[in-house]
């Protein structure tokens, strides 16, 4: 096998040849390492999570080119089994066979379009592989490896794209596809490794969980030797979590797998293998209880793969239909008890397709708040670049902002017709107090002129009508909005006064003041109710 | 005070300014008024009416008169006796006598009334009398005085009344001249030459012999400032028309600066005719020519030959010269914001589809390289395009293009991105070449208004003409002049076309109109009302009103502190005097049909029933002149910033200070310097800054507000141009958002009034912009120039049938 991996690199030939041959040979070094380390703890020692390595199945497939040749895939999984030892150390147990007939071709060609369910079948449908030093000491692995990785290798124009893509079979979740590309034929194995390693995703089991916090135990974390190492999971990472619900036998059940959507977890504290996550996720305590038998609560380690998602809202009851228009602000994922400022950072409007775009920033993950107005719609954690596009389902605020808009410009409307009848009472009690009852007359008349809380009344009314949602929940906010402003007319536009002034008037004596005196060291105060309760409410 | 000098330097501050500057008082006592816990709305409108009322009561005071002692020339006539040194030497003013005391002995007695007891007759013995004045000579002693104490324009009331009302004796008339005299070396002194010109005549007409000699080198040395003085100004006519006219009155002999003159302008005059004459040789000089003969016709008309050459360059290289009251920093035939932008777009552009008029719902568009036409169901455009009329002929715009064009416009990794119309658009099919079929997603009531496009142009060879390629080209100049020469390939409908058109700019109006006048320019883009009905009876010009009218707007920019902030915004709508500026700054004082206040970015047409006015909710009314309310909002507005800011740690400026960009042009200028003044008021401090013509984003984003003249003629799609994120004003709210997609989503007509009506409410809410007027606008042309049209939309819109006569010729009527 060494030879063999010798070979492939003398092919590439060329000024590194050297180089490359210090490598292998410590590859060699590593592999007898591995091979120690793995006789050390045996692979059904179940009870020891934390020193159980993965177990790594790596599937071929080739796409229809002259230059993939079958001789060349098979150097190709050979150096693939030579070089797991560089990336996992002993966290991996890596064989690499050809993709099953009945799926290579997707693998190469449609990588993205692969499900579990097809995956599955042709696992089942696999033929056993022969032995292998990996088989020899786990026979059981032939057909149900931990990971499951998905490798698709195609000739486009000259040049080689490599496209990778795990499955973790514990929890029976694809992950994303990574993709990798090589113009000169002697580097696609190795390039091909790096997919591989860059496409493998750490699990991790949640041991507890309480409200915004989890305890989570790295599975081989206690063979990780390496921070760099693909199965290392450390403070500052981003976990997915999935539920697996088992039947009895220990398999699980028929949509018994759960990926907990728009939740992770992101390590705060790592204490060897037992690490403290915060929980960050759009919904209230999605990860409550303790794993059991039946009920597995596991998680993938984040590897974002790009620097950006974009997030497309859409109507929950309607998903053709996009949501535009929806503001999104970003913070960062801070711990709770942190005192550092955390400001929100605008990224601007969804558009047309209810699309925004959401770039990386210093942390792996983001809180994104999308609001309506002035309603905040959801709280979106988010790992820019793992998903290329995240389409989130909301429910339509569309009505309630109509409802909002017209709540506030009535506000604006009361506020301006507040102050401008305030001024004008104002001046016809300074009139009166001068005598001068025709000029009182007159601004009285003007404040007449003004809308009167019928009027506003008899607006908000008629929208009312125009404001129905569909949804109840929107329907309740609308009602609440309408009934604060409601309140508001009430409270400031009291009719009374207008009655009070013209009986000043009438008697030619001051009225009795309705407004609060001018003065710069009056305490704040509100104009009296006029159904109220205090003295002043006559 | 400075700002209002400035104001009324320009001639057209007619009112206002007194009551802006006692209010100014009040506004700074309010500025104490923002530390008090005011959290209550009403205890601050109260405060503030009874401190309004105060300064009202304090102004009337002021309005009573002072009494300041009252003049000789104020006083009923009367006579004046000063009594003997044995009397005391005292004064007495007596009513005027009957009969002048003549040849009295001593012992005679006079009898008079006292002015101050006129009701009682005094005797007084003549010895007793040191002197008597008669009223007349106490007005003419007076006279002398002041005009030894150099007050002569206090002087001339005096002998005003002495030649009104006494016998001209020569002592007077001495008197007079001499004052005449004396008065016109005084302005001339201080360099008010045209006041001493007038000066003079008067004493020559009075008395062509008094000291002729002197006054002569007087009249010389006044005509020789003047000519001098237009002809630094350029006026060439205007110096011509003095020299006639003192030339008809005196003579060249009297005034021998004239002859001198008459020289140099006949020598400047052949020296540019010969230089013409020069360049007329050759094709690629015509241009110089062309500037050089307007230029020697402009010096000395009479010179021999002077018209033929003139007119022979004119028929040549008829060129046309367009006084513009702004700069065109840009090309752009579909802009909105940008009136000489639009203006000059039409030269050197031609989009896909183009506006030609309102009709009954919505725009009339036309498209110059073939037809469309929408579905019965509103959900396909087709367009039908031209093939070439002959195989060797220019390039035909293709469906491929069409195609590729406006599929870029839905692609948002495009720069011609447009989000509105990648919403709208779900397919382009190209059928036999010359045929597109645009499918839509959902029904649009004009689509067609969408594809205002520019067509991207390939040609490296300026010689040929491509598919969106204007009539004209931009060409270099020097100076500030913008020059277009006509494309090469162009055809047009006559053959004496303009070869070139010259855009000039202009401070002022009145300055293009001087220039209109003298020949200088031909056309003057953008006229203020009153002019244009000044110039209406001009049978020398025609006044051209243009088809639709625009509206002025001021467009906050919402990333800065104070214009963020909604209550701020409702401060400054209420705090501007909107009709007050609208009247008497621009309108002088008349009605004019047409221009109106108006209370959102929408066009409310000049007519009843007006189809222009689709848009505008005529229930929204326009928010009246308020200062007290303004002053309470902007308290309001500083509380919620500080609050915000608070609990940001950050603070707010203490002084309420923005700055208001406008362009630079007369209309812009006289109406920000109004409203800086109003602002002032209600104690916001408003600097203003001239934007250049090019002025870019970073250049805008410094500025509070924007001062905007806007072309809404389509307001179904002009309104997410005006109002959206990316749009013009980039309004980020979120309502005015909401109303816009809306807007978007009607499928016919009776939604899109629905929810533009819905849009003008909530953006007269949230004060996303501030409204100020609509107005008609005018353009002035010589009738040289034909083709212009009845009603343009733009100056350009019909260049192709333009006709250029020579100087001596009469345009046809249109």
């Amino acid at each position: 096998m060494k030879a063999q991996s010798s070979a492939c690199v003398t092919v590439s030939g060329g000024p590194a040849f050297w180089r490359l041959r210090r490598m292998a040979a410590l590859v060699a070094v590593l592999g007898c390492a591995w091979a120690a380390c793995a006789r050390a703890c045996p692979a059904d020692e179940a009870d020891s999570w934390e020193y159980l390595p993965y177990r790594i199945r790596v599937w071929l497939a080739g796409g229809p080119s002259a230059a993939l040749t079958p001789a060349w895939q098979d150097r190709i999984r050979d150096a693939l089994e030579n070089l797991s030892p560089l990336y996992g150390g002993a966290t991996w147990r890596l064989e690499a066979e050809a993709a099953p007939a009945g799926i290579g071709s997707s693998i190469a060609a449609a990588i993205e379009d692969l499900t579990v369910e097809q995956v599955q079948s042709a696992l089942h449908g696999a033929p056993a592989r022969e032995k292998s030093n990996v088989q020899a000491q786990d026979p059981a692995g032939a057909r149900a490896p931990d990971k499951l990785m998905l490798l698709g290798i195609r000739e486009e124009e000259g040049r080689f794209l490599v496209a990778c893509r795990e499955l973790d079979w514990h929890t029976r979740t694809l992950g994303p596809t990574v993709r990798f590309e090589a113009w000169q034929p002697a580097l696609v194995s190795r390039v091909a490794a790096d997919a591989v390693g860059a496409s493998f995703q750490a699990l991790v089991r949640v041991e507890s969980s309480r409200g915004k916090k989890a305890t989570v135990r790295v599975r081989a974390g206690g063979l990780v030797s390496d921070a760099e190492c693909p199965s290392a999971v450390g403070s500052g990472d981003v976990l997915r979590p999935v539920i697996r619900r088992n039947d009895r036998r220990g398999e699980p059940k028929p949509d018994g797998i759960q990926v907990l959507d728009w939740t992770y977890l992101l390590v705060r504290e790592a204490q060897e293998y037992l690490l403290d996550c915060d929980v960050y996720s759009a919904m209230r305590n999605p990860l409550v209880g303790r794993s059991s038998v039946t009920v597995e609560r596991m998680a993938l380690k984040v590897r974002a793969g790009g620097n950006r998602t974009t997030l497309q809202l859409v109507d929950r009851d309607q998903p053709a239909r996009p949501l535009e228009g929806y503001e999104m602000f970003a913070k960062k994922p801070i711990p709770a008890d942190s005192s550092d400022a955390n400001p929100s950072l605008r990224l601007g409007l969804t558009d047309w397709r209810g699309r925004i775009d959401v770039d990386a920033s210093d942390l792996p993950l983001r809180l994104i708040y999308v609001k309506n107005g002035a309603h905040l719609v959801a709280r979106i954690p988010v790992v820019p670049g793992y998903q290329p596009l995240e389409v989130v389902p909301l429910a339509s605020d569309d009505k309630r902002l109509e409802a909002e808009a017209f709540v506030r410009g009535m506000e604006s409307t009361v506020m301006d017709l507040v102050a401008r009848r305030a001024i004008l009472a104002a001046r016809i009690h300074r009139r009166i107090a001068e005598g001068n009852l025709a000029a009182a007359r007159q601004l009285l008349e003007e404040l007449k002129g003004f809308q009167t809380k019928e009027d506003l009344e008899m607006m908000l009314a008629s929208r009312q009508a125009a404001l129905a949602a569909p949804d109840k929940r929107q329907q309740q906010r609308i009602d609440q909005l309408l009934t604060g402003t409601r309140s508001l007319l009430n409270k400031y536009l009291n009719p009374e006064e207008l009655v009070a002034l013209e009986r000043a008037i009438s008697g030619g004596a001051p009225a009795p003041a309705t407004q609060p005196a001018a003065s710069p060291e009056a305490p704040e105060r509100e104009p009296p109710s006029p159904g109220g309760d205090g003295p002043d409410a006559s | 005070m400075k700002s209002a000098h400035a104001i009324s330097t320009n001639g057209r501050w007619r009112g206002g300014l007194r009551r802006a500057v006692r209010c100014a008082a009040h506004a700074l006592r309010l500025r104490a008024w923002r530390r008090i816990g005011m959290g209550a709305l009403l205890c601050l409108a109260a405060a503030l009416a009874s401190a309004q009322d105060a300064e009202d009561a304090e102004d009337e005071e002021e309005l009573q008169p002072a009494k300041a002692p009252v003049e000789l020339m104020d006083r009923e006539p009367f006579d004046q006796l000063t009594l003997t040194a044995a009397n005391g030497n005292v004064v007495v003013d007596i009513l005027p006598l009957e009969t002048p005391p003549v040849n009295l002995q001593s012992t005679d007695r006079l009898r008079v009334r006292l002015v101050k007891y006129p009701d009682q007759e005094y005797e007084v013995t003549w010895e007793n009398v040191a002197s008597y004045r008669s009223y007349h000579q106490l007005v003419f002693d007076e006279a002398q005085r002041l005009v030894r104490e150099k007050k002569y324009s206090a002087a001339f009331r005096n002998f005003d009344y002495l030649l009104k009302n006494t016998q001209r004796t020569p002592s007077l008339n001495t008197a007079v001249l001499e004052y005449l005299l004396e008065n016109a070396d005084l302005l001339l002194s201080e360099g008010k030459i045209d006041h001493a010109l007038v000066v003079l005549e008067e004493l020559s007409q009075r008395d062509r012999h008094f000291r002729s000699d002197e006054v002569g080198r007087k009249l010389s040395q006044v005509a020789d400032l003047l000519i001098n003085q237009e002809v630094e100004r350029g006026d060439y006519a205007a110096a011509r028309q003095i020299m006639a006219s003192l030339d008809s009155r005196y003579g060249a002999d009297r005034i021998a600066t004239l002859t001198s003159w008459r020289q140099r302008f006949t020598q400047e005059a052949e020296d540019l005719k010969r230089q013409a004459e020069a360049k007329m040789a050759a094709d690629e000089t015509l241009r110089e020519a062309e500037q050089l003969s307007r230029r020697m016709v402009a010096i000395w008309p009479d010179l021999p030959g002077a018209q033929a050459l003139r007119g022979e360059v004119v028929r040549r290289y008829p060129m046309v010269i367009v006084g513009v009251s702004e700069s065109a920093g840009y090309q752009d035939a579909a802009s909105i914001e940008s009136w000489p932008a639009r203006r000059t777009g039409r030269l050197t552009q031609r989009t896909l589809l183009e506006f030609a008029g309102a009709g009954p719902e919505g725009g009339k568009y036309v498209c110059a390289y073939g037809e469309y036409v929408q579905s019965d169901d509103r959900r396909r455009l087709t367009l039908e395009l031209n093939p070439p009329a002959e195989p060797a002929g220019p390039a035909a715009l293709d469906g491929y293009a069409v195609a590729r064009r406006v599929t870029q416009m839905a692609d948002p990794r495009s720069d011609l991105y447009q989000p509105a119309w990648a919403a709208l658009a779900e397919r382009v099919c190209v059928r036999d070449v010359w045929r597109v079929d645009i499918d839509l997603r959902r029904p649009h009531v004009l689509p067609e208004a969408m594809l205002q496009i520019q067509l991207t142009t390939t040609a490296s060879d300026p010689s040929v003409m491509e598919p969106g390629d204007g009539p004209f080209l931009r060409a270099p100049g020097n100076g500030p002049d913008r020059h277009f020469v006509a494309h090469p390939a162009c055809k047009f409908a006559y053959d004496n076309h303009p070869r070139e058109i010259v855009e000039r700019h202009f401070a002022s109006s009145d300055e293009a109109l001087g220039a209109l006048r003298r020949g200088d320019i031909d056309i003057v883009d953008f006229l203020l009302p009153d002019e244009a009905t000044r110039l209406a009876g001009d049978k020398t010009v025609r006044v051209v009103p243009y088809a639709l009218p625009t509206i002025h707007l001021l467009v906050p920019n919402h990333r800065t502190v104070f214009t963020s902030n909604q209550t701020f915004r409702r401060a400054l709508l209420y705090g501007i005097n909107r009709q007050a500026i609208l009247e008497t700054e621009i309108l002088g004082n008349q009605k004019v049909p047409g221009y109106q206040v108006i209370s959102g970015p929408f066009p409310v047409g000049t007519r009843d029933n007006d189809p222009l006015a689709y848009a505008y909710d005529q229930r929204v009314a326009a928010r009246s002149y308020n200062p007290r309310l303004a002053s309470i909002l902007n308290t309001l507005a500083r509380r919620e910033l500080t609050e915000k800011a608070d609990k940001r740690g950050e603070s707010v400026p203490p002084e309420t200070r923005i700055v208001l960009g406008f362009p630079d042009s007369q209309l812009a200028r006289i109406t920000c310097q109004a409203i800086s003044q109003y602002l002032s008021v209600i104690g916001i401090t408003c600097e203003l800054r001239e934007l250049p013509p090019d002025a870019d984003a970073a250049t805008l984003d410094e500025l509070d507000l924007v001062y905007r003249q806007v072309a809404m003629w389509e307001p179904v799609v002009d309104a997410r141009r005006l109002l959206a994120p990316r749009g013009v004003a980039e309004v980020g709210n979120e309502y005015v958002g909401m109303a816009l997609r809306r807007l978007d989503a009607a499928k016919n007509w009776r939604e899109v009034r629905e929810r533009l009506h819905d849009l003008h409410r909530i953006v007269d809410e949230q004060v996303a912009i501030i409204p100020l007027w609509q107005t008609v606008n005018y353009l002035v042309h010589s009738r040289r120039v034909d083709g212009v049209g009845q009603r343009p939309l733009t100056l350009y819109q019909d260049v192709e049938q333009w006709q250029v006569a020579p100087p001596d010729g009469q345009g046809s009527s249109e």
